[in-house]
């Protein structure tokens, strides 16, 4: 409901309070709170930095290059944390394939330290007077996409029913770090893709790939875009279909 | 190290930096056009905004050689000079095009 506070000190509430309506979420979730997803307390995952990136793209094979080191790299981490995936899935009532498609997708690539870097960069730069606000050359720090299956700070938070914009310090610094968990990060990430479902089809219907073709589309270019404009460019969600025989396989495995 | 042995030191480092730097992926789903096994080169890409982030990373290499080379190039006499300060601009000139293609 609009308007509806959330408990914890963070105010306003983003995301309906009936969001989970539908899944077996609620029971499964811990008590709300400003970061109520943030709960594995493992190690971060930085398993993907600037030496893969050479090693993929830069070196010649005669000298230790191999060009297939991002996607072994994605299928690795994929059949890694297939139990996770499925587990989420599950409790979502999302096609594990979904899931699995979009941390295939953003897994690799662009090295995980980089996202920091760029965090703090933007951080920076936000962070002198508000009234030297139109004089910032960066993106706000909440745009920043974070974690191995990267999803900006902002939505997080709102997947999280909180405003990133409103947390405090610790806050914020507590969400990047929560980030860097992949338990958390997929966590995060099924939510999200939920209540991206719940968007276009709240229907309690099976998903198909028609809808994993809108969702993940919609994992890529926001929630804010109407259909039409979402079906427009498809392609993140046309990739995740066409690449559904391979992430079977994977979550098989 | 006499100024022309710099600016031959330079120059082939130049090219390396260049090279890396020009291998660098532009945008992260780049690998739904390139990838030898499961790229498709008509792929619309995806939105990646934060692109920018890593070839930043890579560009520093090629600027900061153009910097050098342009500063030994005081040394250089003539035609040397010029080719010196060109080769600069060239290495500048690949790092815009770069950004502005990503």
């Amino acid at each position: 409901m609009a308007g509806q506070h959330q408990p914890g000190p963070t105010g306003q509430s983003a995301v309906a309070q009936n969001i989970d309506d539908g899944t077996l979420a609620r029971t499964a979730s811990p008590a709300p709170g400003p970061l109520a997803l943030c709960t594995a307390t493992g190690p971060s995952d930085f398993s993907w930095g600037y030496g893969d990136v050479v090693v993929w793209k830069v070196l010649p094979k005669w000298l230790g290059g191999d060009p297939d080191r991002l996607s072994n790299y994605k299928d690795r981490w994929v059949r890694d944390h297939r139990a996770a995936i499925k587990r989420l899935s599950l409790q979502y009532n999302l096609p594990p394939e979904l899931l699995a498609g979009v941390a295939w997708i953003e897994t690799g690539g662009k090295p995980y330290t980089s996202k920091l870097d760029l965090y703090r960069l933007r951080r920076f730069d936000h962070s002198g007077d508000p009234l030297l606000e139109p004089m910032t050359i960066t993106k706000k720090p909440g745009f920043t996409s974070m974690g191995p299956v990267a999803i900006q700070l902002r939505r997080a938070a709102e997947t999280m029913g909180v405003d990133f914009d409103r947390l405090n310090e610790k806050e914020k610094s507590e969400l990047v770090d929560c980030l860097q968990n992949a338990d958390n990060d997929l966590a995060i990430v099924a939510r999200h893709l939920w209540q991206l479902k719940q968007i276009d089809f709240p229907d309690p219907l099976p998903v198909g790939p028609l809808e994993i073709q809108i969702i993940g589309a919609r994992y890529n270019r926001g929630r804010e875009l109407s259909l039409q404009q979402i079906r427009l460019n498809t392609s993140y969600g046309d990739f995740i279909v066409k690449f559904i025989p391979r992430l079977r396989v994977l979550l098989a495995e | 190290m006499n100024g022309r042995r710099v600016f031959y030191l330079l120059l082939v480092l130049g090219v390396l930096a260049c090279i890396v730097f020009w291998r660098v992926p532009a945008n992260t789903y780049e690998w739904m056009r390139t990838d030898p096994v499961i790229g498709d080169p008509s792929a619309q890409l995806p939105i990646d905004e934060d692109s920018w982030v890593p070839l930043a990373y890579f560009a520093v290499a090629p600027l900061v050689i153009a910097v050098l080379n342009l500063v030994n190039a005081i040394r250089l006499r003539s035609t040397m000079r010029l080719v010196a300060i060109g080769f600069s601009a060239l290495l500048l000139l690949v790092v815009i095009v770069k950004f502005a293609a990503s």
